[in-house]
């Protein structure tokens, strides 16, 4: 599945500006000469210490604090060099750094305010020049300056100064508690002697040929056709990685990237979009799809709020949705079974955003499939069959009588699981006199931001359909989407509660989960949100997506993470 | 050997016989001496008529089984199903109404705007030409992809768009970003038939510019305009589906052939039928319009050996 740097919206593609972007920037690269005058390597086959990896669009930078677009971390963990990163249990392990820092082993203050990063002896960047902790000073500053297009949310803002005492030692002071310190430098280090001034992020050479402490170096980019990197002599760990050389194959067409796989021509293929079982059959023996449940989260969200009234806020409410006896009929109508089994097939059924990690809840559906009751309710709530099967307002509260009960699913376009699931569902809302309409934009649409319209940030529309995902550590995208301050209007244009969902219990549960650092009170309380939010219906959670790629048989090494990228521990694969 | 209007084809010399019927007749049976146009005219009436009689199909183009998804044809199943158990030989029928009235209508809207502000053009020349001309040029040079963008987001403050005013949409968007082809095309013709004897004959024996336009020179650009208008229905019934991509229109699980070729590509290799079908439809479709097409401009061509 696709992911985002920016962890809880869905981003299967890039927006289409961006994509334009791309393709000027790909033009003027081209008429300036800049690839390499290296022969092309379209064609180029695997050979020993070589390995072929599909990837079905181009990231425009290898810079990942710019990564709007999913691929780009994908790609760019071959050449990054975190402190620490998540591994696939979703347990922090040092990378860079010599060790975690804990209270326990005084890297962290007991207030939590002051977080003391041991770098390991001895690092180097590919250049060979020392990479030492003025360079996680470095990376503070150019992240946090305000022109840096820096786009990942990692509480940079909540660093007050970073000391480095010695070249290994950089001790950081935070003005407030920051509980995701651990993957505060999750996304790599920025060498200050390679790249240039934080206002010129956008700009920087680097973004493209990374000066790299990851294991591997970009040798050669041949826009629209590969990214070839072959392995960074400077790697800190000893013989890794193992593969000399690593083509990354933009392959858009998803024909052409099974032939390849099936013929044995690539190794390692990227967002096969494609179940298990017809995968494995289709690539006839050459390789395998590996998957585990992932972070994504296919949701349904109400509007809560009356739409095109000119008015962002939370009133008046939506004259259908605004209902909870409404929400919840939607709720009863949906055949949850009939979705995982048949609809879209090898997906995880879930009923709350609390879906895995160490805040996992067990988290039962409050509102089960039943027909009859959705009919019931929707009875209760004044709303009465009409002559085609449609129900109209008598009596409900919001909604003046005759109006028909009629809700707009809004998605977005050229992601066919989204589709499906849209069109299932207009004949499920159909079955309990519920007339439902698709109406899917393009995505640059869909995620705007509130200045430029979009329906989401401006509450204009019904029931929202897309996928997100909670990163392993939650708490900022969970005050940033339930808190009752987190609607989106003209002063909060950021905020991502676009059910316009306001809850007080909800508010108390999430400023408390933000005050402390006791994990076990935090699952707590994030538990006792999942019950809220599966008993209120600001939204509808369905099923988890899968994450994994096709990998050859004769990849070893590898594991899949749902917290990291493909990419995540390249420096561990092996080629028969 | 300067040009002729039909009219003046059909009545000189030569062509006595012809003189007793009139023009219509004339080119009707002209157009039945082409075999391949009657068949293909034959071909679209099944086309439409099978559009027209959708509703006869005993399932529903939006009906689903997801437990019985992408089976192959069957005698339950003519076309097979798709991905969510629905029959594609009733969704490919019903698909038909969308496209052929997007196509055609897009197609015959495209060439009503080209071919006038063609004539007018070419016809006057001049600052007419040049003025007429740059704005064509405007609309060639406009990037589509921002302009459907930009469209799709003012869309987005209206509340919720019927299927009809989507359809009305599709159509006006395909025209306006396609009416410039005819338009230059025609331009070209009428540059060059405006010097010609016939419309200095016309113009001598006092004749008005509509007139000369629409009754002496635009009958000698037929072929060109059928040619062009026979290229723009695929066109327009494929683009249709791609504005769908962008959120416009026909929207599922409405069907429409563009829609239900976009949506077959995720099942390429698994359920070729779901591509086959649709495909089919608008190959024969766009062949047998190109084909009445041919036989028209033979029929009206004073100069055809048929």
């Amino acid at each position: 599945m696709h992911k985002t740097g920016a962890p809880f919206i869905a981003h299967r593609r890039a927006p289409a500006l961006l994509t334009l972007t791309v393709l000027l920037a790909t033009l003027l690269l081209a008429a300036c000469g800049a690839p390499s005058s290296e022969p092309q390597t379209s064609g180029e086959t695997a050979g020993p210490g070589q390995i072929i990896v599909i990837i079905p669009e181009e990231p425009a930078s290898l810079n990942q604090y710019h990564a709007v677009a999913a691929i780009v971390r994908q790609v760019a963990d071959a050449v990054s060099a975190p402190l620490a990163v998540p591994d696939e249990n979703g347990a922090f392990i040092p990378v860079l750094a010599a060790e975690l820092p804990t209270v326990e082993n005084g890297g962290v203050s007991p207030n939590y305010l002051t977080v003391a990063w041991k770098l390991r002896p001895g690092l180097r960047w590919s250049d060979g020049e020392p990479l030492t902790s003025d360079d996680i000073k470095f990376t503070w500053e150019a992240v946090s300056h305000p022109e840096s297009g820096n786009v990942l949310a990692l509480g940079f803002e909540k660093i007050a100064s970073i000391e480095t005492p010695d070249e290994l030692t950089a001790v950081i002071t935070y003005k407030e508690l920051n509980q995701a310190y651990l993957q505060q430098f999750m996304y790599g280090i920025l060498p200050r002697h390679a790249t240039g001034a934080p206002e010129e992020m956008l700009q920087w050479a680097w973004n493209r040929n990374p000066v790299s402490a990851g294991p591997y170096v970009v040798k050669q980019w041949n826009s629209g056709e590969s990214i070839v990197m072959e392995r960074n002599p400077y790697y800190y760990l000893e013989g890794q990685p193992y593969i000399d050389r690593v083509i990354f194959t933009i392959v858009p067409d998803p024909g052409a990237q099974i032939a390849m796989m099936a013929k044995g021509e690539a190794h390692v293929h990227l967002w096969p979009g494609e179940v298990k079982e017809i995968y494995d059959a289709q690539v006839a023996g050459q390789a395998a799809l590996q998957e585990v449940p992932g972070q994504w989260n296919m949701t349904l969200f109400f509007n809560l709020s009356r739409p095109f009234d000119g008015d962002p806020g939370p009133e008046p409410p939506h004259p259908i949705l605004g209902d909870l006896r409404v929400r919840q009929a939607i709720a009863h109508a949906i055949d949850y079974d009939l979705i995982v089994t048949a609809v879209n097939p090898g997906t995880f059924p879930t009923a709350t955003p609390f879906a895995y990690g160490w805040y996992k809840c067990d988290q039962e559906r409050k509102y089960p499939y039943d027909p009859e009751r959705a009919r019931a309710l929707l009875e209760e709530a004044g709303w009465v069959e009409g002559p085609d099967g449609i129900r109209v307002a008598q009596g409900a509260p919001y909604a003046e009588d005759g109006t028909r009960l009629r809700v707009q699913l809004n998605g977005y376009t050229n992601f066919q699981p989204l589709v499906k699931l849209e069109e299932a569902l207009v004949e499920m809302f159909r079955v309990v006199g519920i007339e439902a309409t698709i109406q899917n934009d393009d995505f640059s649409i869909i995620f705007g931001s509130y200045e430029d319209g979009a329906p989401r940030q401006l509450g204009n529309f019904d029931i929202l359909v897309y996928d997100t995902s909670l990163p392993i550590e939650p708490q900022a995208s969970i005050e940033n989407t339930y808190l009752s301050t987190a609607i989106p209007t003209a002063e909060n244009p950021a905020g991502n509660n676009s059910s316009r969902w306001v809850n007080l219990r909800a508010d108390e549960l999430i400023r408390a989960a933000g005050a402390t650092v006791d994990l076990e009170a935090r699952r707590a309380a994030y538990c006792e949100l999942s019950e809220l939010i599966a008993t209120e219906l600001p939204r509808l959670n369905l099923y988890l997506f899968t994450e994994g790629y096709g990998a050859s048989n004769r990849l070893s090494g590898y594991k899949v993470n749902m917290w990291g990228s493909l990419t995540w521990d390249i420096q561990n694969w092996k080629l028969e | 050997m300067s040009e002729l209007t039909v009219s003046q084809a059909l009545t000189r010399p030569g062509r006595r016989t012809m003189e007793a019927a009139p023009l219509r007749v004339l080119i009707w049976r002209r157009f039945l001496r082409h075999r391949l146009a009657v068949v293909a005219m034959a071909v679209l009436g099944l086309v439409i008529a099978s559009a027209v009689f959708a509703p006869l199909s005993r399932y529903t183009p939006t009906q689903q089984n997801p437990t019985n998804a992408l089976q192959p044809p069957s005698p339950q199943h003519w076309f097979g199903t798709d991905d969510l158990g629905r029959d594609v030989f009733t969704r490919t029928l019903y698909g038909g109404r969308i496209s052929l009235a997007v196509g055609l209508s897009a197609t015959l809207l495209s060439l009503l705007i080209g071919v006038v502000v063609g004539m007018v053009a070419g016809y006057f020349g001049g600052v007419v030409d040049n003025v007429l001309m740059r704005i064509t040029d405007g609309f060639l040079t406009l990037p589509t992809l921002f302009v459907l963008i930009l469209i799709a987001t003012l869309l987005r403050e209206i509340p919720a768009l019927g299927l009809v005013s989507g359809v009305i949409i599709v159509i006006l968007v395909i025209a306006v970003l396609s009416w410039m082809w005819p338009a230059r095309i025609v331009r070209g013709e009428f540059l060059r038939l405006k010097q010609r004897d016939f419309v200095t004959a016309a113009e001598s024996i006092g004749a008005g510019h509509g007139r000369i336009m629409a009754r002496h020179i635009l009958p000698n650009t037929v072929s060109l305009i059928i040619v062009q208008g026979t290229l723009m229905v695929a066109y327009a019934i494929i683009t249709e589906s791609g504005l769908s991509y962008l959120g416009f229109g026909v929207q599922p699980p409405t069907p429409s052939w563009g829609n239900l070729l976009a949506t077959a590509q995720t099942y390429a290799l698994r359920a070729p039928w779901l591509m086959i079908f649709p495909g089919l439809m608008i190959f024969l479709t766009s062949m047998a319009i190109n084909y009445i097409g041919d036989g028209l401009r033979d029929a009206f061509d004073p100069y055809s050996a048929r």
